[in-house]
C-alpha cells in the first residue's frame, strides 16, 4: 500500500507540474478523450458483443460456435497456417535483400528501396490482382504461354505467393536498419580473429539481428493474420478470420458471431504486438548512434554475390512487373481472350465510379492534415511531457496498429450507430477510421525524430518566452518538418488505400474506390479493376508530388542541411 | 545597464521519483542561497550534487518539491520558465538549428512584441558586443563552436533578463577557448552589472568567473564563499579536496587564540578567521582555522596545500622522497613522513635542486598556509 500510495501521489505531482502550463493540460487531456472514443471503446464494445447473445443477456455461445462451428474453426486454423508460412517466407526473402544492400557489393541496390515501398503506395488488390492475371485459369502465363487449362490459384498457395511478395519488403526494411547499424569493427574483429566469411556471418551477424529476425517474422505475422483483402481477392474457399468477421457480420447478419471472430483475431494480434514490443525489442543488442563509426567494406566474393544478388534482382523483377501489369492491363480489352488495345474500361470506370473518386479523395483530403498534426502532437507529448495518461496515449496510438482493420471496422459499426455518438453514415465516421489508421506510422516518424533532437532547443524557446504553442509552432514542428510530411504523404496514401476497416462503414452517401475495385474483382472484371487502381495510383502520385513541393516552399530541411 | 535582481532560495528543494517510481530521493536538500544584485554566483560540485537541478530550478523548467524561489523579494515558484525574467545559456548551446545568427537571437524579442526596427538595433548592438559582427546571416552550423557560444550569451542577453543563467557552458569547448570564452563572459557581465548563476563542475572555472561560490555535494551546500574563502579556509574535508589538491595531516589543538579576522570581499561579509596552535609530526605549528569552530584538545585535520611545502637540504620535517615527476613548469614529489604521505609541488624545477626518490629531504612548510579543520 505504501509503495502504491507513494506512486500514485508521485505520479500526480508530476502531472500537477507538467499541467502548469494550460495550453498542455488541455491537448493531453483532449487526446486521451480522442484516443478512448475512437480506439478504445470499439474495441471494448467488440469484446462486450461477443459475449452478449440476441436478447442482450450474457452468453458464451458465440465463443462456443467458434469450436463447434467448422468453418469458423477452419477459418482460425487457416489464419496461423497461413500466418507462420507466409512469416517464414517473407522473413527469409526480407532477410536475403536486407544482407545483400547492406553487406553485398553490388550495383543497383538503391532499386531495392524503391521497390520495396511499391506495395505502400499501391492499392490493396494490385498484387492479387496481378497474380490472378499471370497464373490464374485464363492467366498470361499458365493459360497463353504454357497452354495449361483449369489451373486453380486461388486458395492457400495464392495467398502464400501474393502477401510473401507484399510483406516481405517489410522485413526488408526492418533488417536493412540493423544490419547497416552493426558497427563494421565487430565483424572486422570476428575476421582478425581467425573466422571465416562463413563463421563471422553466423557468429557474429547473424546472433546480432536476431531480435530483428524474431521481429520481422512476427510484424509479417500480423499483417498477414490482419490481411482482408487478399483474402477476399485471392482466398477463394480458403477464408481466414478476417475475411470471417466480415462474412459473418455484413454477409449473415450476425454482428455477435462477427464479434467473436473478431475478438478471437484482436488476442492474437494484441498478443503478438505485445511480445513484438516489449519483449524482443528489448533484447536488441544494436543501439543506433546515428554516427557512423567507419564505412563498412563490402563483401565482393563473387559466388555470394552471384547466388545472393542473382536472386534479389529476379524477385526484384518479378515484383516490378506485378506492379506494371496492373496500368498495362487497364487497356486491354478482355485479359486472357482478347489482348487488344482499349479505353474501354476508363469510360465505364469513370461512369459508375466517378462519385466514388470524388467521395474518397475528398474524406482523404480532409483526414491526412488532421492525422499529420495529431501524429506530431501525440509525439511530442508522448517524447517530452510526463503526465497521468501519457502511457495510455502511446499504448493505444500503437495499438491501432496491430488491431487488424475488420475488428476496428466491425468497432465501430457497434459503437457508433447509436447515441450518444451516432455517426454511422456520416462521413465524420469514414474520416475517424481514416485518422486512426493512419496514425500510428505519423507518430513513430515523429517520436524518432524528436528524440535526435536535443529538449534544450524547447527549452531556450520556453526560457525566451514562448508559450507551449509558440514553442511548438515555431522550433518543435520546423524540426521535425520532414517527419511531418512524411506523415502527410503516408496518412494520405493509407487513407486512399484502406478497405478493411471502411468496408464496414460505407454507406448510400458515400462510396469508397477500394470497394469498387473489390467488386471487380470479385465479377472477374480485371480491365476496370486495373483501371480504378491505375486512377487511384495517378490520385496518389499527384497528392505525394503535391505535399512535397509544399515542403519545398517551406524551405530545405535543417536537419539536413547540418553536414 | 541591465536591471538588477536579488535571488534568494529558501529551504528549496527537489525531490525525484526514483525509477521504478515507487521510492523518492532528495536532489537538492532544503537549501538557502542569497545572491545579491549585480553578482556573479558559481554552483561548483561534482556531478549529481544538485548544482544543474538548483539551475534548472531558478529557470522554471524544474517544478519546485519544497521551498520557494523569490526574484527581487517576490516568489516566482509558480511562473513558467516563459514567464520568468530570466535568460539561460545552455551547456549544448540549443540554438535553434532553423534559424540564422540573427533570427536566433531575436527570437525572444518577438516574443515581447518588439517592432522590427528595434528587435534589429537591439540585435544588432548585442552581436556587436560578443564580437560577431558580419555574421547575422550565418546558420548556427556554419559557426565554431566558440562562435556558436556567443549566439547563445546574445540570444540570452539581448532579453535584458533581471537574471542571466548559466549551464555549463563551457563544456563543448577546447581547453585554449574555454580559458578565453570565460574571460569573455566575465568581461561582459562586468560590463552590464547582469546578476548571474553559473553551473559548473570546474573548479578554475569557478574561481576565475565567480564573486561567490556555492560549493555542493549530495544536494547539500558544504561551503558559500569568495574564492580566497573557500581556497584558503576550506570549511569541510569536501571542499579542501574538491578545490584544488590538498594534504590532509591528522593533529591536535593545543591552544586557540581569541581574536579573529573578519575577510570581506565581494561576495558580502564573510567568516571569521581565528589562529589555532596544533600538534603535527610531533611539533607545534600555528594554522588558520575557522573562528569559534575549535577548541584546545580537539582532534582536527591539517590542510596543507602542495605549493605550501618546500623540499630543502635542512628544516622542519624529516622525509623520503618516493616519487619524483618533472611536469615541466613544476617538479611533483611523494614524500613519506612518520608513515603519511605527503603530495608537494616545486614550481619552476629547473632553476632548483631536484630531488630523486629515496633522497632524505627536510620539509619547508609555510605557516600563514596551514588551515585546521574539525575532523
Amino acid at each position: 500500500m505504501g509503495k502504491l500510495g507513494t506512486y500514485i501521489s508521485n505520479q500526480i505531482k508530476t502531472t500537477r507540474n507538467t499541467f502548469r502550463d494550460p495550453i498542455i493540460a488541455t491537448v493531453a487531456v483532449g487526446m486521451v478523450l480522442a484516443l478512448f472514443v475512437f480506439v478504445v471503446w470499439p474495441l471494448l464494445m467488440v469484446v462486450k458483443q461477443s459475449f452478449t447473445d440476441l436478447d442482450g443477456n450474457f452468453s458464451l455461445q458465440a465463443y462456443v460456435n467458434i469450436v463447434t462451428m467448422s468453418e469458423t474453426y477452419q477459418a482460425l486454423v487457416n489464419t496461423l497456417m497461413l500466418a507462420i508460412i507466409v512469416g517464414v517466407l517473407a522473413t527469409s526473402v526480407g532477410f536475403l535483400f536486407a544482407y545483400c544492400s547492406s553487406h553485398l557489393a553490388i550495383k543497383g541496390k538503391k532499386l531495392f528501396n524503391l521497390m520495396a515501398l511499391l506495395p505502400m503506395v499501391s492499392p490493396p488488390f494490385s498484387v492479387a490482382l496481378s497474380i490472378i492475371m499471370l497464373f490464374g485459369s485464363r492467366g498470361l502465363v499458365t493459360y497463353s504461354l504454357l497452354g495449361w487449362s483449369n489451373t486453380n490459384i486461388y486458395g492457400l498457395k495464392g495467398l502464400i505467393f501474393v502477401q510473401t511478395i507484399s510483406y516481405f519488403p517489410i522485413a526488408f526494411l526492418l533488417l536493412a536498419g540493423m544490419l547497416q547499424s552493426i558497427d563494421p569493427s565487430i565483424e572486422d574483429a570476428a575476421r582478425d580473429l581467425g573466422s571465416s566469411k562463413w563463421r563471422t556471418f553466423s557468429s557474429v551477424t547473424i546472433p546480432l539481428v536476431r531480435p530483428g529476425i524474431a521481429n520481422a517474422f512476427l510484424l509479417v505475422f500480423i499483417k498477414s493474420v490482419a490481411d482482408f483483402a487478399n483474402p477476399m481477392a485471392i482466398g477463394g474457399n480458403f477464408s481466414t478470420l478476417a475475411t470471417q468477421v466480415y462474412l459473418q457480420a455484413i454477409g449473415s447478419y450476425d454482428v455477435q458471431g462477427g464479434a467473436a471472430v473478431a475478438v478471437v483475431l484482436l488476442d492474437i494480434a494484441i498478443i503478438l504486438f505485445i511480445l513484438s514490443k516489449y519483449w524482443i525489442e528489448k533484447k536488441t543488442y544494436i543501439t543506433v548512434t546515428g554516427k557512423a563509426s567507419r564505412e563498412r567494406t563490402m563483401i565482393d566474393d563473387p559466388q555470394i554475390v552471384g547466388l545472393v544478388g542473382g536472386f534479389c534482382f529476379l524477385v526484384t523483377a518479378i515484383v516490378l512487373a506485378i506492379y506494371i501489369l496492373i496500368p498495362i492491363a487497364s487497356f486491354i480489352k478482355m485479359w486472357g481472350v482478347d489482348y487488344s488495345f482499349t479505353t474501354a474500361h476508363y469510360k465505364y470506370a469513370l461512369e459508375v465510379g466517378m462519385d466514388a473518386i470524388k467521395d474518397t479523395t475528398l474524406l482523404s483530403i480532409i483526414a491526412t492534415p488532421i492525422a499529420g498534426i495529431l501524429g506530431m502532437i501525440i509525439a511530442y507529448l508522448v517524447v517530452r511531457k510526463k503526465f497521468i495518461g501519457r502511457g495510455f496515449i502511446n499504448f493505444s496510438s500503437l495499438l491501432s496498429i496491430a488491431v487488424p482493420g475488420t475488428v476496428i471496422g466491425i468497432g465501430y459499426i457497434l459503437t457508433f450507430n447509436e447515441p450518444p455518438l451516432q455517426l454511422t453514415g456520416t462521413a465524420a465516421i469514414l474520416i475517424a477510421a481514416f485518422v486512426i489508421r493512419a496514425l500510428p506510422i505519423g507518430i513513430r516518424a515523429g517520436e524518432s525524430s524528436l528524440q535526435q533532437i536535443d529538449p534544450s532547443i524547447e527549452e531556450a524557446a520556453a526560457d525566451l518566452g514562448s508559450n507551449a504553442s509558440r514553442v511548438f509552432t515555431t522550433v518543435t514542428l520546423p524540426l521535425i518538418k520532414s517527419a511531418f510530411f512524411g506523415g502527410l504523404i503516408y496518412s494520405f496514401i493509407r487513407s486512399m488505400t484502406s478497405i478493411s476497416a471502411v468496408i464496414f462503414l460505407v454507406s448510400a452517401n458515400y462510396s469508397l474506390l477500394t470497394v469498387l475495385i473489390l467488386d471487380q474483382v470479385e465479377d472477374n472484371q480485371f480491365g476496370v479493376a486495373s483501371a480504378f487502381s491505375t486512377i487511384l495510383i495517378l490520385i496518389v502520385y499527384v497528392a505525394i508530388i503535391v505535399i512535397k513541393l509544399m515542403l519545398n516552399r517551406l524551405g530545405s530541411n535543417p536537419q539536413k542541411s547540418q553536414a | 545597464m541591465a536591471k538588477q535582481a536579488s535571488i534568494q532560495l529558501k529551504n528549496l528543494t527537489k525531490e525525484y521519483v526514483t525509477h521504478e517510481g515507487t521510492g523518492t530521493f532528495l536532489a537538492v536538500d532544503h537549501i538557502n542561497v542569497d545572491i545579491a544584485s549585480g553578482q556573479f554566483v558559481t554552483l561548483l560540485g561534482p556531478s549529481g550534487c544538485g548544482k544543474t537541478t538548483t539551475l534548472r530550478m531558478i529557470a522554471g523548467f524544474e517544478g519546485i518539491s519544497d521551498g520557494e524561489i523569490l526574484l527581487d523579494g517576490v516568489r516566482i515558484n509558480e511562473l513558467t520558465p516563459d514567464k520568468r525574467d530570466s535568460s539561460m545559456v545552455f551547456q549544448s548551446y540549443a540554438l535553434f538549428p532553423h534559424y540564422d545568427v540573427f533570427d536566433n537571437v531575436g527570437y525572444g524579442l518577438v516574443n515581447k512584441k518588439m517592432d522590427k526596427k528595434t528587435i534589429e538595433t537591439k540585435v544588432m548592438n548585442m552581436l556587436d558586443l560578443v564580437g560577431l559582427k558580419g555574421m547575422e546571416h550565418r546558420m548556427p552550423n556554419q559557426l565554431s563552436g566558440g562562435q556558436q557560444q556567443r549566439v547563445a550569451l546574445a540570444r540570452a542577453l539581448v532579453m535584458e533578463p533581471a537574471v542571466l543563467l548559466f549551464d555549463e557552458p563551457l563544456s563543448n569547448l577546447d581547453a585554449k577557448l574555454r580559458v578565453y570564452m570565460r574571460t569573455e563572459i566575465r568581461k561582459i557581465q562586468q560590463r552590464i552589472g547582469i546578476t548571474s548563476v553559473y553551473v559548473t563542475h570546474d573548479q578554475s572555472e569557478a574561481m576565475a568567473l565567480s564573486d561567490k561560490v556555492i560549493i555542493m555535494n549530495g544536494g547539500h551546500i558544504e561551503q558559500v564563499g569568495s574564492p580566497t574563502e573557500i581556497y584558503q579556509y576550506p570549511a569541510t574535508h569536501f571542499v579542501a579536496d574538491f578545490i584544488g589538491s590538498a594534504n590532509f595531516v591528522p593533529a591536535k589543538v593545543k591552544s586557540v587564540s581569541s581574536q579573529g579576522k573578519k575577510l570581506e570581499s565581494k561576495a558580502g561579509p564573510g567568516m571569521e578567521i581565528g589562529t589555532a596552535v596544533v600538534e603535527m609530526f610531533g611539533q607545534e605549528f600555528t594554522s588558520k582555522c575557522i573562528q569559534g569552530e575549535l577548541a584546545s584538545g580537539d582532534e582536527v585535520e591539517v590542510v596543507i596545500r602542495p605549493e605550501a611545502i618546500e623540499l630543502a637540504d635542512d628544516g622542519d620535517v624529516k622525509a623520503e622522497v618516493t616519487s619524483s615527476t618533472y611536469m615541466g613548469q613544476m617538479q611533483d614529489y611523494v614524500v613519506q613522513v612518520d608513515g603519511h604521505e605527503l603530495v608537494t609541488q616545486t614550481y619552476n624545477p629547473s632553476s632548483k635542486k631536484v630531488y630523486n626518490p629515496g633522497d632524505t629531504v627536510y620539509l619547508r612548510i609555510q605557516r600563514d598556509s596551514l588551515h585546521a579543520i574539525k575532523k
